[in-house]
């Protein structure tokens, strides 16, 4: 039984999944360095817009710190804390927790929504 | 009187029971217990349920003598170029009409699509270099081609090329690439190999951290890596439209494959196409599973599942799956030394596929040395670029062998 044949396939085989992957991981990179790019240079643009702006605002946002949000009797403070660093978190800072109240019909709201949505 | 009883004794002499008695009847009742067996496993055990539940079950159907569920004889023979059409129609019943799913190709890819709706490539993109994990990964494949023509070759089983290519393709850990290239390479094998394939992807757990440790030192196997970039959505678009056009334009065979994991993802991705994602990855890929596994479970009849051959392929299986994945975490651990200490050479380990579980073992290994390293999403790069991996080396194997 010749084995050569069977040798060159596993070789092969073997080579070619690693010359495929490493194109991919190529393109990949250099995709990745490109959006990089393109973000550090976007950012770099709005932060230049807003620096003048910024500066004569500045006391006034301090003057007008946020209040504290109505929180409805019951609502413990961790849930409280959880809404804030969520609304936070996706807003990047720009919205504020005013109140917190327990909605009735959120679920099935949220249910009506979900199923009617795509339509 | 006399006609009643030998109506009774004509329905008793048709009855399975009676044909248990025939020469070579014992087979059908240790292929009904196998079926248990593996009913047991995925019941109790929850190996690989989804899958092994219905396959089991289908062996069970299969092999009660005289239910010819399955008329494999149509699909698989010596000299049969393709399977008796004619005869599928005319003859052939639920599990033939089902088979033919396999027999064309059509539920891996379909599979494959469902898979791709679930699958997040950001770890992956984030961190390109995953992609050489999860080819290093795929050297458990072409290892095990040679080792089953080895063994050939010392004449204690006779495997073909097209065989041992089959056999290999369990390296990948990827279960529907495994039906798919078996169908196309060695139909005659698929029922063993689809059973040695689902069985190893359930003892990933069992069988990668032993590997692990014993490549590995503790030293490595505590490094912490850095946090992965954000990637954005375009990226995340492009993605699967970039990796099918070069993929399928390198290796046209792994088109098909890689094409309906990118859709999937695609669809995912876009995030316009809502519903008929949802679909993709529930509806449709639900029923698919119960039509794969079943149809595989109906071919697994005695005289093509009880012989040396399916310990040698469960044998062979073994081999493919650890030998993945040392070669992935060797390969990690040559990063490890190349970026002086970056790299955790156990997120090699996740190359082999088998998404998400062998990365979520890696995630557990590292975190029984540093119970505050979290390697997960690190893993994850090099698992889904095991199954773009083990797409491609299936490409390869049908493109020499096909």
């Amino acid at each position: 039984m010749d084995l050569g044949f069977d040798v060159v396939v596993t070789i092969t085989g073997i080579v070619l999944v690693f010359l495929i992957l490493i194109l991919l991981m190529a393109i990949i990179t250099l995709e990745g360095k490109i959006f990089d790019s393109m973000g550090t240079k976007k950012k770099a643009a709005k932060e230049a817009a807003k620096a003048p702006a910024a500066k004569p605002a500045a006391p006034v946002q301090q003057a007008a710190a946020a209040p504290a949000p109505q929180v409805e009797e019951g609502i413990p403070g961790d849930v409280v804390a959880a809404i804030m660093a969520a609304i936070h978190a996706m807003g990047n800072g720009k919205y504020t927790l005013k109140a917190v109240r327990r909605s009735k019909n959120g679920w099935g709201n949220a249910g009506v929504n979900d199923t009617t949505a795509p339509f | 009187m006399t006609q009643f009883i030998d109506t009774l004794v004509g329905i008793f002499q048709s009855s399975g029971f009676a044909r248990f008695g025939e020469p070579g009847g014992y087979l059908y009742a240790i292929m009904i217990c196998v079926g248990c067996f593996l009913l047991y496993l995925a019941i109790v055990k929850e190996f690989e349920p989804l899958i092994l539940l219905p396959m089991a079950f289908g062996m069970i159907l299969a092999n009660l003598p005289g239910s010819g569920i399955i008329h494999m004889q149509y699909f698989v023979g010596d000299g049969l170029e393709h399977p008796m059409w004619v005869e599928i129609l005319n003859n052939g019943g639920l599990a033939d009409m089902l088979y033919m799913g396999v027999k064309l190709g059509i539920y891996p890819p379909l599979i494959f699509l469902g898979i791709g709706t679930m699958t997040d490539f950001a770890p992956l993109i984030s961190n390109p270099k995953s992609l050489l994990l999860g080819a290093a990964a795929q050297f458990g494949i072409f290892g095990t081609y040679m080792g089953a023509r080895l063994l050939t070759a010392t004449g204690l089983v006779d495997f073909t090329q097209k065989q041992s290519a089959a056999i290999a393709i369990i390296g990948g850990a990827d279960g529907p690439t495994a039906i798919f290239v078996t169908s196309r390479l060695a139909p005659e094998l698929l029922g063993s190999i689809a059973v040695a394939a689902y069985s190893y992807m359930a003892l990933v757990p069992v069988i990668q951290p032993p590997i692990m440790k014993a490549l590995t030192s503790k030293k490595e196997r505590s490094v912490v890596m850095k946090q992965l970039r954000t990637v954005s959505k375009t990226e995340k678009i492009i993605f699967p439209i970039m990796v099918t056009i070069v993929v399928s334009l390198i290796v046209p065979d792994a088109a098909v494959l890689v094409g309906m994991l990118m859709l999937g993802n695609l669809m995912k991705e876009c995030g316009v196409v809502d519903r008929i994602q949802k679909t993709a990855g529930n509806e449709l890929m639900n029923i698919i599973t119960i039509f794969l596994a079943l149809s595989v479970g109906c071919t697994t009849s005695a005289n093509t599942f009880l012989n040396t051959r399916t310990l040698f392929i469960i044998v062979l299986g073994l081999i493919a799956f650890s030998f993945g994945t040392a070669a992935g975490v060797l390969c990690g651990k040559v990063m490890y030394k190349l970026t002086g200490g970056q790299v955790n050479p156990l997120i090699g380990s996740a190359g082999v596929s088998a998404v998400p579980m062998a990365a979520r073992v890696s995630q557990k290994v590292g975190q029984s040395e540093n119970p505050s390293n979290f390697l997960l999403m690190h893993a994850m790069g090099p698992n889904v670029a095991g199954v773009i991996g083990s797409a491609v080396a299936a490409g390869i194997l049908i493109n020499i062998f096909g």
